[in-house]
């Protein structure tokens, strides 16, 4: 994926591009929301990354200057202002996703993935995913494997309905609380893994080949 | 509050204004008394004696036909007050008068007698002021002086008293009423923007009248108070923020390293262990910076703007469903108990949040075997939330202390948990205008809390 990082500070401007590079990405660095307007006039990126609270400007300036020329590449906001107020302010302000620093370098990555990928394949569109021999049929809201119905809690479709359409993809805790709850908030333990164990138990109990894995320190994908 | 105020300090203002009026009243009129009435009768009096006086002796001396003399001669005298008499001889009979009446027995002293005057179908009052007395002879001598004008005065004065000291009593309590109504009104007008500012409104100032007056003096120096305090307290946000992004970006710095070290580290097993307890470390690190600065922004947030009529059922509802997997895993059973219609005006995010930490606080303290129970109940004018355990519960002392930062009850020391839970929890009803109360559950912990139907727009 190309993507385009708008970060004021060096040191973690590099880990990230490094990071990202490391995944397969080519990532376009520069320092101010000036030259990253330039850039996103004159190239075309999969995903920008812009820094919230950049030197002398408010990085939603910046997204509003862009949304004005750009109106579709998916942008994350990376922020130090890790409140609520400020996530709901960004994503009315035109940003697709916000990231509170500091973060966790695989969050990052998951989510700048599940934004690039959006934008390529639109599964949401779609009203069936399958992944091996797991079928989800989202208009029937229902779930089969092997061809045998299995019975899921609405929570539980909406699980598993988020890691389908990022299969292939990690999706991390915090990204499964704001799809599958839709309440800004902070849980103070990892109250999903106890969920996703219940999932697991359903989807995966008979098969030799689970489809539900565990990414350490992350979060879950499904994949066959 | 107010009425109490209103009872007090208003009222006994008003009281005292009114004494104080009537009071200078009653001294008025005492003084108006001692020279309109008073003094004019004590002149008479001696005038009168002193013609007595003199009028005994020309009788004691120069026999009756002198006294008749003078007498007559008196009458004739013009002067400032009428003058009458009446001269009786021993056996009873009239030898020389213009007294319409007198006292049938020989007695000696003052007495007032009507004497008024028929002159030509006109009547004129007067009011003999006299001093009778008897003469060594028994002859009896009745001097007197007309004072029907200061006794009219006198007459109509105490007719009068009662009514004027009603109507400045009437006048004073009203004056002070009205007075202290006003004093009240702009007591009440700051007491308004302190409450304001206490809500969180830290721009609220003190109305100034324009009157230049005392209150507006007042008013000015509070504001200027109010003034420098948001001042001091927007700094303090500004250097919050400024430390959130001075810390935060090491702190991401700290963890990509970390990662990036970990993906680079190889197979060494010891090596991994290490950077994974760092890493862990750094998010323990990012968790209570994040709380504390979570709590730090609710406590000074004044607007409300995510505030809307929340039915507390669908909360109740999603939160057990939540925590109910981890619930059945530990083997804690979690009661969920609503009553219909619940609703409360808050920020449903913020309110899940509250929900959220209780629960998690109650499955973190209840051993397998346990209940939780989470009931939604309607209050008069609030919404009640009570989460209850069987757990651990509290130490004697303890209930005070558990919405501070960073305390961790004595049982709970083994516990995962940095304290900050419940202080963002008491920060969020805070900032709901709501009701927070750590009970004894035996055992166990009774968390209860209310949140207005509809706060006031303070």
């Amino acid at each position: 994926m190309h993507i385009l990082l708008v970060e004021d500070d060096d040191d973690l401007a590099r880990h990230i591009a490094s990071g990202q590079g490391q995944s397969g990405h080519v990532v376009e660095r520069c320092s101010d929301g000036r030259d990253g307007l330039v850039r996103v006039a004159s190239e075309q990126y999969d995903v920008i990354i812009l820094d919230r609270m950049l030197p002398g400007v408010d990085g939603l300036k910046i997204l509003g200057a862009l949304r004005a020329v750009d109106s579709d590449t998916p942008v994350l906001l990376l922020s130090a202002l890790g409140e609520v107020d400020e996530r709901v302010k960004g994503l009315r302000a035109g940003g697709d996703d916000y990231l509170a620093k500091p973060f966790a370098f695989s969050e990052l990555l998951a989510r700048v993935e599940a934004l690039g990928r959006r934008r390529v394949a639109a599964p949401e569109t779609s009203s069936e995913i399958r992944v091996a021999d797991l079928v989800i049929d989202f208009a029937g809201h229902s779930v089969t494997r092997d061809a045998a119905r299995i019975e899921l809690t609405t929570r539980e479709f909406r699980i598993l309905s988020c890691l389908a359409r990022n299969a292939g993809r990690v999706v991390t805790r915090a990204m499964l609380l704001e799809q599958v709850w839709d309440y800004n908030f902070d849980p103070q333990t990892n109250i999903i893994d106890q969920h996703i164990s219940n999932l697991r138990q359903k989807i995966d109990r008979d098969s030799a080949a689970p489809l539900i894995h565990t990414v350490r320190g992350t979060g879950y994908v499904l994949r066959a | 509050m107010m009425r109490q105020f209103w009872r007090t300090l208003s009222f006994r203002l008003a009281i005292s204004y009114a004494a104080l009026l009537s009071l200078s009243m009653l001294l008025l009129s005492a003084v108006y008394y001692w020279v309109a009435i008073s003094r004019p009768l004590d002149q008479i009096r001696d005038e009168v004696n002193a013609e007595y006086g003199t009028l005994s002796q020309t009788y004691i001396t120069h026999g009756g036909k002198a006294l008749v003399a003078a007498l007559e001669k008196r009458i004739r005298i013009a002067g400032p007050r009428r003058a009458f008499h009446a001269y009786i001889s021993p056996e009873g009979d009239l030898i020389s008068g213009n007294l319409p009446s007198w006292p049938s027995q020989p007695i000696s002293g003052w007495f007032s007698i009507e004497a008024d005057v028929y002159t030509e179908g006109d009547e004129q009052d007067f009011s003999a002021l006299s001093r009778a007395g008897v003469l060594p002879d028994g002859a009896r001598l009745i001097v007197g002086r007309d004072a029907e004008d200061v006794e009219d005065l006198d007459e109509t004065l105490v007719t009068l008293l009662p009514w004027v000291l009603g109507l400045t009593l009437a006048f004073g309590l009203s004056g002070g009423l009205f007075m202290s109504r006003t004093i009240g009104r702009r007591l009440r007008s700051i007491s308004t923007t302190a409450r304001q500012v206490m809500a969180g409104d830290l721009g609220g100032r003190v109305a100034i009248a324009g009157k230049g007056d005392d209150f507006d003096r007042l008013a000015n120096t509070l504001n200027l108070m109010l003034a420098r305090n948001q001042q001091l307290f927007e700094s303090v946000r500004r250097v919050s923020d400024d430390v959130a992004h001075e810390l935060r970006t090491p702190l991401a710095r700290l963890k990509v390293k970390l990662e990036t070290l970990d993906k680079n580290s190889g197979d060494d097993p010891a090596l991994r262990s290490s950077i994974a307890g760092a890493l862990d470390e750094a998010s323990r690190l990012e968790s209570i910076f994040n709380a504390l600065l979570r709590i730090a922004r609710i406590e000074g947030r004044r607007h409300d703007d995510n505030f809307c009529n929340v039915d507390l059922s669908i909360i109740g509802v999603d939160a057990c469903e939540l925590y109910a997997p981890a619930a059945e895993a530990k083997g804690v059973a979690l009661r969920l108990d609503m009553e219909p219609d619940v609703t409360a005006r808050a920020d449903p995010d913020l309110l899940f949040q509250v929900i959220s930490n209780l629960l998690d606080n109650a499955l973190k303290h209840t051993p397998a075997g346990g209940v939780i129970e989470l009931r939604i109940e309607n209050r008069t004018d609030a919404a009640a939330i009570v989460v209850s355990d069987s757990g651990c519960g509290l130490r004697p002392g303890e209930n005070e202390r558990l919405a501070e930062r960073f305390f961790r009850g004595e049982d709970a020391q083994a516990l995962p948990g940095e304290g900050l839970g419940l202080s963002l929890v008491a920060a969020i009803v805070a900032h709901h205008h709501g009701t927070l109360d750590f009970q004894d559950n035996a055992p166990g912990l009774r968390v209860e809390l209310t949140i207005p139907h509809g706060h006031p727009t303070v």
